[in-house]
């Protein structure tokens, strides 16, 4: 049973990841945190389930494309628009800008889609196969096999092609990069689109395992930034082990000890790395003073 | 336009008085709980005002510390059985005590790290209140608390509330606004605009952050007091985050900042959703994005008219921005400000040769500050390695050396913003070292920064007030509540800021927001204000860079002044003319360590400095014929 419940919390800890790496995009460019990213998932996951797949009949993998696509002009625009004139701002009117960006997100969503929760059976239904007895659902095997694709094909484009390395070039050091012709606001735009697609991946994922709710993504986004803080600050390898380490952590202890505090279980953690490891798992050298 | 103070007070009172009405003119139950509501709602959000607004600490989780409040109220009514006015203290009190406890922490973070810690702590709140439901009700919430009654105000409870909310309100406001203009409310927007600049002005940062937590808790417990004692009932879901998100809005169309428009911001959040019942599905997203633009676009919101009727009890500072347009540094004033830098030089340099005349300046007499095999290590980087130098009494001391050699590391960490790795620091004997920077202001050491970091939302004058030492340890309640001797304090450090800046020649300037001043004149507020508390050790961290002509004449003579009145000086600067010619003594430093010391004529000559400054060794083929290198001329590598 155990083994079951370490499965499904890894599973939940993927989609965590998926967010907590794009804070940590964001964050290593911008150096801003999007309060708004778990609006992200809830928007993409209503678009992916209304729109692509009710609405118009899709199957998954295009329903999919769209989504994301849809989310990455979204997200490049409020980039443009609204996150680069946060940059010269205090950091607390930066935060509450887009905390009230979420709220118009999520309420957006609502005015869209109406109220009602939407039930989404996910692509393979809702079957599972047996792994040495324990049950591994197909909406898992799809989202471990999607989280591994993203961060190994990121890793690749990061290390090795001309695009890494001018998005790295641009998060060390952005007036030189500037200096050096890189197009530096295509390259924040560009990250933060990404920033949304991930956050589209994870909301089009979760949408199996529960309804598609107004509400399904805020402790989602703010988890994946709990992820985030504990594995490092704007670390990319922490964001996943992060991620991966609070689902484990947050499944465990509800199993363990309370289902009812299933919730208060990752801030819980969060509040003990404060103020045992406030650097997280992989320090980054240019983390956020804690 | 202008209108008088007294017009606006009138104007005041007519909004108060109209606000007074709605009972006695009939107004329904609906309308009138409503009302009820936003004034709750109003104190409640102030909290969020004084930490966030005014101190700069985010708070995103003020609907948990009102929930704290309300369930200690209510529980100690139901369960205990105790009387309301015994319920409220204790709601603030254990309220209060959280709210020191999350200033504790704020200790240890700052920004995004206490944004989503506040966030946290009010989840956590509503889970726990949701799952035990044997103290809590659950989500059912607790029921039948006993409501207030004031039977001779009306029949129904909201009528009868209406008016003790009101008045509340108004008075919560009014001491948060007498609170915010004295020094409490000072020292909370020096941190806000730049703490480091506060701590080494002798402003405690970590006792006025929890204090900040604190009343921001207090107005938090007072809403959820009044709101169970209104209701009589309350559930988890009145204080979930949503509602935390709620009460950042009020703060938002407030303008951040502004306590007066905070008001204003409940109002409307609680208000302008009732009035427009027909189309609620879009006023949430409307105020989410409302947000967003306000923020860009104006961010002083609805203080702009909140601020403009409160002038006559506000500082300053939000006088002159509300009635006129932002004053820009322009070219023209250039040329006054050197002339009237250039006046002010001479008038300086007679005063100090009439005394001259009258009797000669007294000489140095023993050590005040001496540093001891001081180190600093940046991680693997040795920034200062065992540098040992002594000030004396009354003389002007030049730090030099080239760029990277230590001098602002220095500079810092005498002042306790980096403190040594190793060593000490003494002043006068006894240590500094390891002392926190408002420890080392109040010791009596005072300094100046290299790029300026004046309070920019403060007056000219409050930013010279704050470093002085009348008004640093009077506590909140007693600057608020006006008591006699703390009057008289604020009054003592506002005649002595004043001299100070009529010393510096900018007392026309005492009114002026600080980010409305030109580079020079800011420089000249750093200079009062550095030395208001009149400082035994004065620490100036290239206080010639970025100044004109003019400028640099005027600061020359007033650090002459300052020596002749009995300062000690400690000065790091480039430009080596004006370091000759007002240092007694140079200390030179080079890649972390001290290489030389003594006049500027024979530190001139040294060729170890010559080799420092050059980057290498110099043929020198007759050393004893050598002329010390021009260290005015143009030409030498020294000045550039």
């Amino acid at each position: 049973m155990l083994a079951q419940v370490i499965v499904s919390g890894l599973a939940m800890g993927a989609i965590y990841a998926l967010v907590a790496l794009g804070h940590a995009f964001v964050w290593k460019t911008m150096n801003i945190v999007n309060f708004a990213a778990g609006e992200f998932v809830t928007f993409s996951a209503f678009i992916f389930v209304a729109t692509f797949i009710n609405g118009f009949n899709l199957n998954f993998l295009l329903a999919a494309f769209f989504a994301a696509a849809v989310m990455a002009a979204l997200g490049a625009a409020f980039s443009r628009i609204v996150f680069a004139r946060l940059q010269n701002q205090r950091v607390f009117v930066a935060i509450i800008s887009t905390v009230g960006f979420g709220l118009f997100l999520k309420e957006l969503a609502r005015i869209i889609y109406g109220p009602q929760p939407l039930y989404y059976d996910g692509p393979f239904g809702q079957g599972a196969v047996s792994l040495g007895g324990v049950m591994i659902t197909y909406q898992q095997i799809l989202i471990f096999g999607v989280a591994i694709t993203i961060m190994v094909g990121q890793y690749l484009v990061l290390r090795y092609s001309m695009l890494g390395k001018v998005m790295r070039a641009t998060a060390l050091d952005r007036e030189t990069a500037a200096l050096m012709g890189i197009p530096v606001n295509a390259v924040l735009a560009g990250t933060f689109a990404y920033a949304c697609v991930l956050a589209a991946i994870a909301g089009i994922l979760m949408a199996p395992l529960f309804f598609v709710t107004t509400e399904m993504g805020t402790l989602v986004g703010l988890k994946g930034f709990v992820a985030m803080i504990i594995g490092g600050f704007g670390s990319i390898p922490g964001a996943i082990l992060g991620g991966l380490l609070l689902g484990f952590s947050e499944n465990t202890a509800a199993f363990l000890i309370s289902a009812t505090y299933k919730d208060a279980i990752a801030f819980l953690v969060l509040l003990i790395f404060l103020v045992i490891r406030p650097e997280g798992l992989i320090p980054e050298a240019n983390a956020d003073r804690a | 336009m202008t209108v008088s103070m007294t017009a606006r007070k009138v104007l005041l009172a007519v909004f108060l008085i109209a606000l007074a009405l709605p009972p006695f003119l009939g107004a329904n139950s609906y309308v009138l709980q409503v009302l009820n509501l936003s004034f709750i709602y109003a104190i409640a959000a102030l909290g969020i005002t004084i930490a966030t607004g005014i101190t700069g600490l985010i708070v995103l989780g003020q609907a948990a510390l009102m929930g704290v409040g309300g369930y200690s109220t209510g529980l100690t009514m139901t369960v205990l059985g105790w009387p309301w006015w015994l319920a409220m203290p204790a709601a603030i009190v254990i309220t209060g005590l959280a709210g020191a406890g999350l200033g504790l922490l704020s200790m240890r973070i700052k920004g995004h790290y206490l944004a989503i810690t506040t966030l946290a702590l009010n989840e956590i709140f509503r889970v726990v209140v949701l799952n035990e439901s044997w103290l809590t009700g659950g989500p059912f919430g607790l029921r039948d608390i006993p409501v207030l009654r004031v039977p001779m105000l009306g029949t129904t409870v909201s009528q009868q509330l209406y008016l003790p909310l009101l008045i509340i309100a108004v008075l919560i406001y009014a001491l948060a606004i007498r609170m915010y203009g004295t020094t409490f409310g000072r020292r909370m927007r020096a941190i806000r605009d730049d703490d480091l600049a506060a701590e080494t002005m002798g402003v405690n940062s970590r006792r006025v952050r929890v204090l900040a937590f604190v009343l921001c808790s207090i107005a938090g417990a007072i809403g959820g007091s009044l709101y169970v004692l209104t209701f009589g009932f309350i559930s988890p879901n009145n204080f979930a985050l949503f509602e935390s998100i709620r009460m950042v809005l009020m703060v938002v169309i407030g303008g951040l900042g502004s306590i007066g428009g905070t008001f204003l911001g409940a109002l409307v959040v609680t208000g302008l959703p009732e009035m427009l019942r027909g189309i609620e599905t879009y006023y949430l997203a409307a105020f989410g994005l409302g947000t967003v633009v306000i923020l860009l676009t104006v961010p002083r919101g609805m203080g702009v008219i909140a601020d403009w009727v409160l002038a006559p009890w506000l500082p300053e500072a939000r006088k002159s921005q509300a009635d006129q347009p932002v004053k820009q540094f322009k070219a023209e004033d250039q040329e006054a400000e050197d002339a009237r830098a250039v006046a002010v030089a001479e008038r300086l340099r007679a005063e100090r040769e009439a005394r001259a005349k009258s009797a000669p300046a007294p000489e140095a007499r023993g050590t005040l500050l001496s540093v001891e095999n001081a180190s600093k290590k940046f991680g693997g980087v040795v920034a200062l390695k065992d540098v040992s130098f002594t000030v004396q009494q009354g003389e002007i001391l030049g730090l030099i050396g080239p760029n990277g050699s230590g001098k602002s590391t220095m500079i810092n960490a005498i002042s306790g913003i980096a403190p040594i790795t190793s060593g000490r620091i003494m002043l006068e004997g006894k240590e500094i070292s390891g002392q926190p920077a408002w420890n080392v202001h109040a010791a009596g050491i005072s300094r100046i920064f290299q790029n300026v970091r004046v309070w920019g939302s403060m007056t000219v004058l409050e930013n010279v007030m704050i470093a002085h030492p009348a008004t640093r340890d009077l506590d909140v309640l007693r600057s608020t509540f006006g008591a006699r001797s703390a009057n008289a304090a604020e009054d003592e450090a506002r005649v002595a800021a004043l001299e100070a800046l009529s010393l510096v020649g900018i007392r026309h300037l005492a009114d002026r927001p600080a980010s409305d001043l030109s580079f020079g004149q800011s420089r000249l507020v750093e200079i009062a204000r550095g030395i208001v508390n009149k400082p035994r050790l004065l620490l100036l961290d290239e206080p010639g860079a970025g100044l004109r002509g003019g400028l640099i004449l005027e600061l020359a003579e007033i650090l002459k002044d300052l020596r002749d009145k009995g300062m000690t000086i400690l000065v790091v600067e480039h430009r080596i003319k004006l370091v000759v010619e007002m240092c007694d003594r140079i200390t030179v430093l080079n890649l972390g360590e001290k290489i030389a010391e003594g006049s500027a004529e024979s530190v001139a000559r040294d060729p170890v400095v010559v080799d420092a400054y050059l980057g290498g060794k110099v043929e020198r083929r007759r050393p004893a014929k050598t002329p010390a290198p021009d260290m005015t001329g143009p030409a030498n590598p020294i000045t550039n």
